[in-house]
């Protein structure tokens, strides 16, 4: 079942396009990684695809009203901004805005809580909390806001080993319970191993999406990210590992 | 949430407190029975004098602790408050104005009617500053313009005073006062404060949201645009209509929602009720203050809050200090 379509979407800056004419679906089930450089709009398209930019093309979110587009997509911004000392529970619960009036005992806030192990931090200060917990936190608000897609920009920017692979953990376990997912993500092994398609944007265009293995091809990797990289498939997935920059032809001949 | 029972009794105790205390001196019960009948002298002290005194102070003081909590939730910054975007020093600048002109002295309303009506121009000059987007930096630039503006003006009638009588009664007004106010003024504010508290309160579940940025909220089903201009509609009909008829108080806003945060909890939509009960507490006891400390002076109800506040304000900064190290 398709629960995101994007047609056509552009975004413009100025008169330069910073996404560019792309279209792109999400199905249930399905954990979507952005992948580029920086620059690339894979922050902007998400921003485009919820309606929080002005954009051309169409998104099948933004045909929607904004209190029931609410009800169909939650966004984890890559900034973990929490102001105040607001609790762990208050933050999620905060998830259940668009359904009315906040109640502290919300059971769907209890089941984002005990879903992302919370439950024994529900009455501590969010903000005190470490980064990946933090993280965790503000991935169980999204849960609370029960929509089939979620998005998230870079969700995994600096936290430590253990917290990206849980983060990501978490992400393919939603996926697997039926949320459309995309995240956009720089760390391109985490990606290859958790992601059932990758969409590679360079320039605000979309150069490549597909199966992990289709799109990080040797060829990709030089033209949009200039390095060459070692692949392994095994039982754990995709395994990729960046190697070498590859000097801009220019440099490479003066060398 | 014990706080509310808390802030409304002794809300109550220091209402009854500010009819009993004055020039006039009579037992509780004389006072309280010339309150009701409104009979001889002590009656019209208690029905035209203090208690529409009394009844300011609760507006004045309920609108800045109100006004400054839903501010400091909205740009999510302890350091906002009901002036930051401007209305109270425009309103300022319509008083100003309207006392050095003569304006003030062809009828009693003309005073706090320019006050308005030049609130009315800081908010429509806020709106198009701010323009169409819900964002908040766009607001806070266009109240420092507007805020700007207005104390340059302020500053150039001041300058431009012809003598030094009509100076000092400007900058007098300018120290905000609940004396010699009456029952017209509370009519004035009374009908803007319950619109503009009626708006800010409606909201409380933006402002939670917007705890978690601009972005979140709106994804969460938050209209940015439709939340900022309620705001800006409700402070500014609050805090130009107690601009008016009490001149600028400062303080309040600012510090109310910083004491009662750690009481009551962090979400906006709590602070809020309790910050109106907490400002109102805090201008009834300052303008107690201001009739006990120095009867005979004429002690300004803004200078007393600045005297308690800017102490109380550094302590807080200290605590703040420490709890970040």
């Amino acid at each position: 079942m398709t629960l995101l379509s994007l047609e056509n979407l552009s975004v413009l800056r100025g008169q330069c396009p910073v996404v560019d004419d792309i279209t792109l679906s999400v199905q249930a089930g399905e954990l979507i990684g952005l992948i580029g450089p920086n620059g690339a709009g894979k922050t902007t398209l998400m921003r485009a695809a919820l309606g929080l930019v002005p954009h051309r093309g169409q998104s099948s979110l933004t045909r929607i009203p904004a209190a029931q587009r609410a009800k169909q997509a939650a966004w984890i911004p890559q900034m973990r901004e929490i102001a105040w000392g607001l609790s762990v529970r208050d933050v999620v619960g905060l998830g259940r805005s668009p359904y009315g009036p906040v109640r502290r005992d919300d059971p769907k806030t209890q089941a984002a809580l005990d879903q992302l192990g919370l439950t024994n931090f529900a009455d501590r200060i969010a903000v005190q909390l470490s980064g990946g917990e933090q993280a965790r936190v503000l991935i169980a608000r999204a849960l609370a806001q029960d929509t089939p897609i979620i998005m998230a920009d870079e969700p995994t920017a600096s936290l430590d080993p253990a917290s990206q692979l849980t983060t990501l953990q978490t992400f393919a376990q939603l996926a697997a319970g039926g949320h459309g997912i995309m995240v956009s993500l720089h760390d391109l092994g985490l990606a290859a191993r958790y992601c059932h398609k990758l969409a590679l944007l360079h320039r605000g265009r979309l150069v490549a999406f597909g199966p992990p293995a289709s799109v990080l091809t040797p060829a990709n990797l030089r033209d949009v990210f200039m390095i060459d990289a070692h692949f392994e498939h095994t039982d754990q997935g995709l395994i990729f590992q960046p190697l070498n920059v590859i000097p801009p032809a220019g440099q490479k001949g003066a060398e | 949430m014990r706080l509310f029972p808390i802030l409304s009794i002794l809300l109550m105790l220091l209402f009854c407190a500010s009819l009993l205390v004055g020039h006039t001196t009579a037992s509780i019960g004389d006072s309280l029975s010339a309150l009701i009948t409104g009979d001889g002298p002590l009656g019209t002290v208690m029905q035209d004098i203090r208690l529409p005194r009394a009844i300011l102070a609760v507006l004045v003081g309920g609108t800045l602790g109100l006004a400054g909590a839903a501010m400091q939730g909205y740009l999510r910054n302890p350091l906002a408050e009901p002036g930051l975007i401007g209305i109270s020093g425009a309103a300022s600048l319509g008083a100003v104005l309207s006392l050095q002109t003569g304006f003030a002295g062809l009828f009693w309303l003309a005073l706090p009617l320019s006050a308005l009506g030049m609130s009315v121009l800081a908010v429509l000059g806020i709106l198009v500053l701010a323009g169409r987007q819900g964002r908040s930096l766009s607001l806070i630039l266009a109240g420092i313009a507007i805020s700007a503006l207005s104390g340059a003006m302020t500053s150039l009638v001041l300058n431009l005073s012809p003598n030094p009588y009509a100076t000092a009664e400007i900058v007098f007004w300018m120290m905000g006062s609940l004396s010699d106010r009456s029952f017209d003024h509370v009519w004035i504010a009374l009908p803007f404060c319950i619109i503009g508290g009626a708006m800010v309160l409606s909201l409380g579940p933006a402002l939670n949201a917007l705890s978690l940025g601009e972005d979140t909220a709106a994804t969460m089903g938050i209209h940015l645009a439709r939340t900022r201009l309620t705001l800006v509609i409700g402070v500014a009909a609050m805090i130009g209509a107690t601009t008016a008829v009490a001149g600028a108080v400062g303080f309040v806003g600012l510090v109310i929602p910083h004491i009662l945060r750690r009481w009551v909890g962090a979400r906006p939509s709590t602070l809020m009720g309790a910050s109106a009960l907490g400002g109102a507490v805090m201008i009834l006891a300052a303008d107690l203050l201001v009739r006990l400390v120095l009867p005979d002076r004429d002690l300004k109800l803004g200078v007393v809050m600045a005297i308690l506040g800017a102490p109380l304000f550094l302590h807080l900064i200290y605590k703040t200090r420490a709890d970040l190290s």
